[in-house]
């Protein structure tokens, strides 16, 4: 007979109300896993799409998204011509629409681009890339939503422009887009001469130092930060992270409520039998650890559960051809330790009023009147 | 589980101009008792429900406070909640007119609880419950959960967690209380061979006159003054 083996007596006497309480910290651990996610998934493909071949984005300043950033051509050539840079690729982003589809990200992108030579080109010419007029090529996801082949016209916005190719990108977001040439993207957009960032690739990665203090100086309207600095410091990224932490969160606070109840039922069912352990000996810490170690127990097993379930949805999510390529779950151990941190605590937390209840409890008064 | 052994016939339990209300002094319940109850003795409670006697006997067992007064037990005058808890750790044991186990756990576990509560050694616990349940004639049921024992075997259970950490009293409150009279004389009869063979002080509450009548020392306890009727 161990403190241990009492605690699961404890809750198994109860399973139904054990189960409800585990399935609420399963859900919130659950939902949190998926959002975080998700949203961390998401957020590594933009990434991805931002620093594809480069170790450097240039943007205009003090932008609160980049698609409202502009880049002037200008500054883009004298970049490109500085010493240190390897090469610079232009990147103009838009949001355009078709027929059934309201909003598809486009990419106006130069020809030389690096993320044209590393996708899969299922139909069309990687060189015919920005020498044909009104000439638009797709991301695989794209094309099967929009139902066209090569060839085919295809009414964006007010115009009709032709498909020249149809790409197969590795990220999620690429393959759902347009692929504009910079110039018609430029056109497009009426933002002629303009480019939201420049990807720059460096010659040599030991100057990144000077090239940001260069090109900061040369163009006070714009910034140059590495990659990782990017994405640690991009306000929208951090507010979806915050969201997606927010949204989880939320997940365990119901959750929490959950243990609380359950926890709370436990103690009110078992007055008598918490005046007899004190009677036995137990002392109020004692009588407190165990109800904490109750909840913590059933924090335990709603974890695994909800890892579980989790991990079940998103890899279901991804085999959903309406969500292929979009979800891409992320599974790192901050994540795992951020969600099993939360659940420990919430079980803590949903524990204290029931355990100060059941310390509080006088043997004598129970024993006399329950 | 050592026992602390106090000389015989000298007081184990001493009571003190003890007091106690209840609802703001509404409700006189003890009314200044004074008694003393020696090392090895097996002493009666007697009176009718609500006369007093359990609220004498859970202010014995550190469960209650008196408004006023004083009572010492095996040595121990607990004046806050860790002398309390230690004087009901190792110095007294309980026994309920209801058993007040733990429906969920094996015989054995209920035994073995005051050993969790204590941080005891458990090899030391077990071979103590062996020996008890032996003598309780419970051993053959020993990891039987307590749903599936008679009335009889249950409170038998209640007394062998009692006895488990060698108490030098015992305070048992109605024990034969919800048994019927067959078993009710059984754990009577063992209750009180246990406590002579270990040489445990019992003090008993009860209404049943045969029982009060057979133990040494009968506490008349009405309207919460208590006389001693006689040595018998």
């Amino acid at each position: 007979m161990s403190f241990l083996r009492l605690i699961f007596v404890n809750l198994s006497r109860h399973r139904v109300r054990s189960m409800i309480g585990s399935a609420g910290i399963a859900f919130g651990v659950a939902a949190m896993l998926t959002v975080l996610s998700i949203v961390l998934g998401a957020i590594g493909m933009f990434e991805r799409i931002l620093s594809s071949d480069s170790h450097y984005l240039v943007f205009e300043k003090n932008v609160s998204d980049l698609f409202f950033s502009s880049v002037p051509q200008e500054a883009v050539d004298s970049i490109r011509g500085m010493d240190m840079v390897d090469a610079a690729y232009p990147l103009l982003f838009g949001i355009v629409s078709s027929e059934d589809t309201p909003v598809i990200t486009c990419f106006g992108v130069s020809s030389m681009d690096p993320r044209l030579d590393k996708a899969e080109w299922l139909v069309g010419d990687r060189d015919s890339f920005g020498k044909l007029n009104k000439t638009i090529y797709l991301g695989s996801r794209a094309a099967e939503f929009a139902e066209v082949e090569l060839g085919d016209e295809i009414p964006i916005g007010k115009n009709v422009l032709v498909v020249g190719g149809i790409l197969k990108m590795e990220n999620g977001f690429e393959n759902g887009g347009v692929f504009m040439p910079l110039k018609l993207a430029q056109e497009f957009f009426r933002k002629e001469g303009y480019s939201s960032i420049v990807a720059i690739k460096l010659k040599d990665t030991s100057t990144g130092s000077a090239f940001k203090e260069k090109v900061e100086a040369d163009n006070p309207d714009l910034m140059a930060l590495a990659n990782e600095e990017f994405s640690q410091s991009y306000s929208q990224f951090k507010i979806l992270s915050a969201t997606a932490w927010g949204v989880g969160v939320c997940a365990f606070l119901l959750g929490g409520m959950s243990v609380a109840n359950t926890m709370l039922m436990a103690v009110f069912g078992r007055i008598r039998e918490i005046a007899v352990l004190r009677v036995c000996g137990f002392s109020r810490i004692q009588v407190g650890m165990m109800i904490v170690g109750e909840s913590l127990l059933l924090a335990c097993v709603g974890a695994v559960a909800g890892l579980l379930i989790g991990y079940l949805g998103l890899r279901v999510m991804q085999g959903l051809p309406q969500l292929n390529g979009y979800v891409k779950p992320v599974f790192d151990l901050w994540i795992l330790t951020g969600v099993a941190g939360v659940a420990f605590l919430t079980s803590i937390a949903g524990a204290c009023y029931p355990a100060w209840r059941a310390m509080k409890i006088q043997p004598a008064e129970a024993l006399r009147y329950e | 589980m050592s026992r602390n052994h106090i000389g015989a016939g000298l007081p184990i339990i001493t009571a003190k101009g003890v007091y106690k209300s209840f609802d703001d002094g509404k409700i006189e319940v003890l009314k200044d008792v004074t008694l003393d109850i020696r090392q090895g003795e097996i002493a009666a409670l007697w009176g009718a429900s609500g006369s007093g006697k359990t609220t004498l006997l859970y202010i014995m067992g550190a469960l209650d406070i008196p408004n006023y007064g004083s009572v010492s037990v095996a040595g121990l005058n607990p004046s806050s909640e860790m002398e309390r808890l230690a004087l009901r750790r190792k110095k007294v044991g309980f026994v309920f007119q209801l058993h007040n186990l733990i429906p969920d756990l094996t015989l054995r576990e209920n035994c073995m609880v005051t050993c969790v509560a204590t941080g005891g050694d458990s090899r030391q616990y077990r071979q103590r419950f062996d020996e008890l349940s032996k003598e309780l004639g419970i051993d053959h049921r020993r990891d039987r959960r307590i749903q599936e024992l008679s009335g009889g075997e249950r409170q038998r259970v209640a007394l062998c967690r009692a006895l488990m950490h060698r108490p030098d009293v015992i305070l048992a409150d109605e024990p034969t209380g919800s048994l019927d009279e067959k078993s009710g004389k059984l754990v009577f009869t063992l209750l009180k061979d246990l406590a002579r063979k270990e040489g445990t002080t019992v003090v008993m509450a009860t209404h049943e006159r045969r029982f009060s009548q057979a133990c040494d020392r009968i506490f008349h306890v009405r309207d919460g003054k208590v006389s001693e009727l006689g040595i018998q």
